[in-house]
């Protein structure tokens, strides 16, 4: 569990976000006044992350990558109507979840994810994830027994993460994978502190349900 | 106001997180202490946290800032900021709805005021004949009321007619001037292709021939002659050329007899006279009286000529029997002979060269169906043996050299008159050549040695501009500097050339001084017509169709022609009978004749 933890520190988007928070508003400001190279820096500094997210909400590549794009055309045209009410992390990651959000609505489907199809979609995907499990393997000192037990687990966490409900989905990844707080949670998917609290307890009791198999008694 | 299992929840879902703290941790510590089966529900949850923590991050792919730059330079280009207004883009105002709306319904209006009173109104239903359809007599055609049957326009030819209301007029101009040029009823006006059937036509195309293209058409009974004719001059001329089949349907749609293109009119009054044209019923009466009128006039024309001696087409000939022209038809087979970018100096002399052979009917079309007749004087080609001058054909371009035939090579160029000279084929087969080495010579018809002996002098003489002339076969010239090479050229025999025969071929070379004279001025003609060239000589693509008749009648019936060659009386190039105001100034009346 230390292990993990420690792992995913290396990607924890709360700390990135406060290297950048304030660049990020500097940014937004300037963005506003006309400065479209501003605005390519804000697309350049949060591309990743929301189309990580998105990636995790919609399970495909492609259309995580249109759904990206399409929440950058949203800001850009909805640059003026900003009010600097929130921050511009979370301004962009309510476009870009609500998007995600209402794509899986439109489709009403589950899908089933697969990390093999996952990774052979894209060159960054495998990429990233072989370069991510090599670096945790050689920082854990993981043998690859247990570099193909921990791959192997991924996949199921993805597969089962493509079986919830799309608003569960939201919840899990905006607070597990990309360490939103409760609040910018809120204010990404409108809902009040309780409601949202509740809706991660559901959404965790629904994950763990589909993960039990890999769960230690 | 959250309800008490969404609250408990609420603290639940924070306890997993390590973010409860104080008597809410204290609550939740205390029944998990008490329910240990919930400590155990409360630890999966933190593992199923753990393990979505544990999912690697994917990074955008690298074209999601370029994608997005292009599409802030395109919105920047067309100064439509409201491009990138999300749900602006898709929205459509009233306005614009309108607008496109009135747009549609005029491009509709007009479209279908063109298609109405523009375009050709549809073509009735026409009964195809087949070769199984009876003969139609020539008492049919001049009956209006009498359904008629063609065996020789293509399907969209008669849509055409039918369809065009100044059809009868154009019907009636076109034949008549057809009928006095001496055996051919031309189709009514024909827009540009539609002379040339349409199988062949996508052959052609197939093949590059360009739209400007010169048709010559050949009627014969000597097929291997008439392509023999053609692909000799071709090769003289160094031209590029190929040979095509073409299929016995094309053959036969290829141009209308004049009997036919009667049938062809009463076919088309018919067609208007049931009322086909739904449009315009009264205007398809009017049309259909005319064009029978028309039909009719033209019958009587035909008959009327046939029975003046001497006229221009002789009815009893011009219009055969159905039975006669089915038969005919039936047998025809064919081939194409496409030449490349040939000048109207090269298409007058190939056009001259296939008539003074006669080969058969030969006619010359543009592919709009001009006829070219007037355009194209009918170049007299003469051949000479060493004894002299002989008339055209007399000398049998398929015969083959053999050994110990003797041929004489004649420089007609006055500096080079002297080195003219008599050679026999030795007996391996060769001709012995100062200048060029051995040629191989055995086998070759006399145009081929002229091409042989041509290209050997012309590889060797590349800085001295001799002619050369193979006084057995027809003298040319070789292009040397800035002359241009005509190909087959009238050359008479020097006159210091002496009179011995020369056998070639199997073939006796007559001695025929009292050809020269006309002779001498075909060569003035030639010359006058490589003097001045045509102002407008524009290269164009030549398509020779060889149409092979079975039976010799079909030519009996348009014109007087000889059943094959080598007969006597060669006296009928196709100029001989245009009328007077239709040939050409600068054709002989009459072609020189000489045979055994």
């Amino acid at each position: 569990m230390s292990s993990l933890s420690r792992a995913h520190d290396e990607f924890d988007p709360s700390a990135e976000e406060r290297s950048v928070g304030a660049r990020g508003a500097d940014l937004l400001r300037r963005a506003q006044a006309g400065d479209r190279a501003a605005f390519g820096q804000i697309v350049q500094h949060f591309q990743d992350r929301l189309y990580n997210t998105i990636l995790r909400i919609v399970g495909e590549p492609e259309e995580a990558r249109e759904l990206t794009q399409e929440t950058f055309t949203k800001a850009l045209a909805g640059l003026q109507d900003f009010r600097g009410d929130a921050s511009a992390y979370t301004w962009l990651f309510r476009i870009g979840v609500n998007l995600a959000i209402s794509q899986l609505r439109k489709v009403q489907r589950r899908r089933t994810f697969s990390l093999d199809a996952r990774l052979s979609n894209g060159r960054h995907d495998d990429d990233q994830a072989s370069s991510l499990l090599d670096r945790m393997a050689e920082t854990r000192g993981e043998s690859p027994d247990e570099v193909l037990l921990r791959k192997e687990r991924q996949e199921k966490v993805i597969e089962a993460l493509g079986r919830l409900d799309a608003e569960y989905r939201a919840v899990l990844v905006m607070r597990d994978i990309e360490g939103f707080d409760y609040q910018q949670m809120a204010d990404v998917l409108g809902l009040n502190l309780g409601t949202l609290k509740s809706r991660l307890f559901r959404a965790r009791l629904a994950m763990r349900d589909e993960l039990k198999e890999f769960l230690k008694q | 106001m959250p309800s008490n299992q969404e609250n408990i929840e609420a603290k639940l879902a924070a306890y997993v997180d390590g973010e409860l703290s104080g008597a809410d941790r204290e609550e939740i510590e205390r029944h998990l202490t008490a329910n240990p089966q919930h400590r155990k529900l409360i630890s999966e949850l933190m593992q199923t946290s753990a393990m979505l923590k544990d999912l690697p991050h994917v990074q955008a792919p690298a074209d999601v800032l370029d994608s997005l730059q292009s599409q802030l330079e395109r919105s920047a280009l067309l100064g439509r900021p409201e491009e990138l207004s999300g749900d602006e883009t898709y929205k459509i105002g009233f306005w614009t709805q309108f607008r496109a709306i009135a747009a549609i319904l005029i491009l509709t209006i007009g479209l279908a005021t063109v298609v109405y009173f523009v375009l050709p109104r549809n073509a009735p239903n026409i009964e195809l004949a087949t070769k199984d359809s009876p003969p139609v007599t020539v008492e049919e055609t001049a009956k209006p009321d009498v359904a008629m049957r063609s065996t020789t326009l293509p399907m969209e030819m008669h849509a055409k007619n039918a369809g065009a209301t100044g059809g009868a007029d154009e019907l009636r101009k076109d034949s008549v001037v057809a009928a006095a040029k001496g055996g051919f009823a031309l189709e009514p006006k024909r827009e540009e292709n539609d002379l040339v059937p349409p199988d062949i036509r996508r052959q052609l195309a197939l093949n590059g021939v360009g739209d400007d293209a010169t048709f010559i058409i050949v009627d014969t009974a000597n097929a291997p002659l008439a392509n023999a004719t053609v692909s000799n001059y071709l090769n003289y001329n160094r031209a590029t050329w190929e040979q095509m089949p073409i299929s016995h349907g094309e053959t036969e749609n290829l141009i209308p007899s004049p009997v036919q293109a009667l049938t062809n009119a009463g076919q088309v009054a018919d067609d208007l006279r049931r009322g086909a044209n739904r449009y315009s019923p009264q205007q398809n009466v009017t049309s259909a009286d005319n064009i029978a009128s028309n039909a009719m006039e033209q019958q009587a024309s035909v008959q009327q000529r046939a029975t003046i001696p001497g006229s221009q087409m002789d009815l009893s000939q011009a219009v055969p029997s159905p039975v006669v022209s089915q038969q005919a038809i039936q047998n025809v087979t064919g081939n194409l002979i496409v030449a490349r970018r040939l000048n109207r100096t090269q298409i007058a002399e190939l056009n001259g060269l296939l008539n003074q052979q006669s080969v058969g009917k030969v006619s010359n079309f543009s592919r709009n169906g001009q006829e070219r007749q007037t355009e194209l004087p009918n170049l007299p080609i003469q051949t000479s043996t060493a004894s002299g001058t002989i008339a055209p054909g007399a000398v049998d371009p398929l015969a083959r050299l053999k050994i110990g035939d003797t041929v004489r090579l004649t420089f007609p160029d006055p500096t080079a008159a002297n080195l003219s000279f008599t050679l026999q084929i030795d007996p391996i087969g060769n001709l012995k050549l100062d200048d060029v080495g051995d040629v191989p010579v055995v086998g070759l018809t006399l145009s081929e040695l002229n091409q042989t002996l041509v290209a050997k002098y012309r590889d060797a003489h590349v800085d001295k501009p001799v002619p050369l002339a193979s006084e057995i076969v027809d003298a040319i010239e070789i292009p040397s500097g800035t002359r241009e090479l005509h190909g087959v050229q009238d050359l008479a025999p020097p006159a210091s050339a002496p009179a011995a025969e020369a056998p070639v071929g199997g073939l006796s070379a007559q001695t025929a001084a009292a050809q020269n004279a006309p002779v001498q001025e075909a060569v003035s003609q030639n010359e006058q017509l490589q003097s001045t060239p045509p102002a407008n000589d524009q290269p164009t693509d030549v398509v020779v169709i060889v149409r092979e008749m079975a039976t010799n009648q079909q030519f009996q019936t348009d014109q007087a022609m000889p059943a094959a060659p080598g007969e006597a009386d060669r006296t009928t190039p196709v100029e001989a009978k245009e009328s007077p105001s239709t040939a050409p100034s600068t054709a002989p009346t009459t072609a020189p004749t000489t045979q055994p």
